[in-house]
């Protein structure tokens, strides 16, 4: 009899908290921290819920992103707009994104405009700056002109930057301009104008920095990484005044992953890079390796483009690689899994077909103890090259737990085909009687995009960023 | 902790607070665990602990929630300092990074309440000034909220809707942008 009271009791008073508006009991600060982490055009909407909430977003921390409001809006948002936006604000400021693309400015200066704004008090104590006056490719053989400078307001949030995005402008070249952002975790340089000894300057000032993008900058041929905080860099390996650039990892206890975004095949970037790691003894996610990378040092060991020039050290850190090349060889592969000899998991993009057996293959097996759980291989052709290629794994990765083939495009995926590959593949004979084989159909292009995707770069919640490595080509 | 033999850890364990719900149920926890609190941290500073720390504003059931949360975020900062001091360990990053993942995923979970209990964890974590568990509890509020019309954020929350059409024109007027 109890029972049944007391749980009839509970569902009433259930149902009755249900109807209970128990968010707009919440105080200010709270429902203003709620707010300011919504998209823009939704926090602004809140303002209309009740008299509640009429005044809370004019005092919630801003949350401005241009960019987002006007994919919303389908059209740009107007300067005269953002201008309105930021007076209707007291502060301070939380986040504050737009893109020259995506604003209508009327011809006025776009460094003006944005200094100006960046003035506002709404975006005072500002912790998170994202800005882009516009890419900046080559266009026929006339130099570009120099970018926009850095607005002289951004200093203004120097001790409070979180997380900063700085593109298509430039820095100044004078030392004492150098920014200090003693509690920067995040920057993206993209498209930007900066000297060498501004670039040491200015991650220099960033003592607690732990990702970094460096993508299609141009005005230096070197940058030198000594960190004790860098957790991941992300590189694009081309520049927009074809200058070849050098990334050192000189001293970086911390870092887990170098990430390098492909270019798309057939655009004509200058596609430079060299990389040396001369000290990162964390460094587990790698790549994808490819052709454009001149030369890559690890430790003493060379690699010129894919060939392997001179080999003493060898980085067991390294337990995730990725690869992607034109004309992709057993050789090429073996030689990077001699360099770093403890890969768990290895992608592959393949492109071309070259070789499948070589006598360096016989050395290795018979030398190396092969450690790789996970083997992807995509844009896999169903020709004599590519499964000889594959074989290679199904019969001597004794460990294996999981390979997957990522069809090319236009191959229908059926069970007849399937169980052909099995047979061609040998599986019955695979080394790792564990071993699970998947054939999958996708729908990405062959060879990768040009396009760096800044969230990507630095999103370190995923261990494995290559899971969607067939994303990486768009 | 409490079980351990060494001198430290003894030490340790004896840095112990007591915290007293609304409804009078004592809990004990270490200093490290209570003082994900800024609230209590202040406290302990002003040595006003003797005898226990009363917070009238927090139920037994919510308290043992939030301690749940500090227990575990206490363990990930101890971690954090830990591994600091030992740049050179390899074998650390697969540690910190299986923790971190840990951790997620216990964040994720204890989300998984009715909306009643997420709105007393949001109080508690404002009253107590627990900076984690305000944004955890915050950002899982922003996400139910995020790409609804106002009518639907209304009808989700019991939020009645008090404005005469006056001054919802007039918001609409102020925040054109926003409506069209």
């Amino acid at each position: 009899m109890e029972m049944a009271a007391s749980s009839k009791r509970k569902r009433s008073l259930y149902e009755e908290e249900d109807l209970v508006d128990r968010i707009s009991g919440l105080p200010d600060d709270v429902l203003g921290d709620i707010v300011s982490l919504l998209p823009t055009m939704d926090g602004a909407r809140t303002q209309i819920l009740s008299s509640r909430w009429r005044h809370i977003w004019r005092s919630a921390p801003l949350n401005l992103d241009l960019v987002d409001l006007a994919e919303e809006k389908y059209q740009c948002v107007s300067a005269g707009e953002t201008s309105r936006i930021l007076s209707a604000h007291q502060g301070p400021g939380r986040r504050f994104r737009t893109e020259l693309q995506y604003l209508d400015l009327h011809s006025r200066r776009p460094a003006a405009v944005l200094n100006g704004w960046l003035r506002s008090p709404a975006l005072d104590n500002l912790q998170e700056l994202e800005f882009h006056y516009g890419y900046r490719f080559p266009r026929g053989f006339r130099p570009l002109p120099p970018p926009p400078r850095l607005p002289a307001s951004v200093r203004r949030f120097s001790s409070t930057l979180r997380v900063a995005s700085f593109a298509g402008c430039r820095f100044s070249k004078k030392k004492p301009g150098a920014l200090h952002l003693p509690v920067l975790k995040q920057l993206s340089l993209v498209h930007a104008a900066i000297s060498e000894s501004s670039l040491d300057a200015l991650l220099a000032g960033c003592p607690v920095l732990q990702r970094l993008l460096l993508s299609y900058n141009s005005g230096y041929s070197r940058v030198r990484i000594v960190s004790r905080t860098l957790i991941s860099i992300g590189v694009f390996p081309a520049s927009p005044d074809g200058r070849r650039q050098h990334l050192i990892l000189e001293d970086a206890p911390c870092l887990e992953r170098l990430l390098i975004f492909p270019y798309a095949t057939g655009y004509t970037y200058i596609k430079i890079m060299d990389i040396s790691i001369i000290s990162a003894p964390k460094l587990d996610v790698l790549g994808p390796l490819n052709y454009d990378l001149s030369r890559l040092e690890v430790g003493t060991t060379v690699f010129e483009g894919p060939r392997l020039v001179s080999f003493t050290t060898v980085a067991r850190s390294v337990k995730i690689l990725a690869l992607q090349n034109e004309q992709i060889s057993l050789d090429v592969v073996i030689n990077f899994m001699k360099c770093f000899p403890c890969l768990v998991k290895l992608y592959i993009k393949m492109a071309g077909s070259k070789n499948g057996w070589s006598r360096e293959y016989h050395n290795f097996v018979m030398t190396h103890d092969i450690r790789l759980k996970k083997v992807v291989l995509l844009n896999y052709q169903d020709n004599k090259d590519h499964v000889n290629f594959a074989k290679f794994f199904v019969l001597n990765a004794k460990v294996l737990e999981s390979m997957v083939l990522e069809l090319e495009k236009g191959i229908t995926l059926s069970t007849e085909w399937i169980e052909r590959q099995h047979k061609r593949l040998h599986t019955k004979n695979r080394a790792s009687r564990g071993a699970e084989f998947d054939f999958v159909d996708h729908d990405s292009l062959p060879g990768l995009s040009g396009y760096v995707n800044e969230a990507q770069a630095h999103d370190l919640s995923m261990a494995d960023p290559f899971v969607e490595f067939c994303a990486w080509s768009i | 902790m409490a079980s351990a033999g060494s001198g430290d850890e003894k030490a340790a364990a004896a840095a112990m607070i007591t915290l007293i719900s609304s409804d009078n149920e004592k809990f004990e926890v270490t200093e490290a665990t209570a003082t994900l609190s800024q609230t209590i941290r202040h406290m302990i500073e002003d040595g006003c602990t003797d005898g226990g720390v009363p917070l009238p504003n927090v139920t037994s059931k919510i308290l043992a929630r939030v301690i749940e949360y500090c227990k575990k975020h206490a363990t990930a900062a101890a971690g954090e300092e830990g591994s600091s001091s030992s740049f050179s360990d390899a074998a650390f990053l697969e540690v910190d990074r299986a923790f971190l993942e840990e951790l997620e995923e216990f964040d994720d979970a204890f989300l998984e309440v009715d909306r009643a209990t997420l709105f007393d964890l949001i109080l508690a974590a404002n009253y107590l000034d627990i900076k984690g568990l305000l944004n955890l509890t915050c950002q899982k509020v922003a996400d139910s909220v995020k790409g609804k019309t106002p009518e639907q954020i209304r009808e989700m929350y019991n939020i009645v809707n008090d404005l005469t059409p006056e001054e919802e024109a007039e918001i609409r007027r102020e925040t054109q942008w926003a409506f069209e």
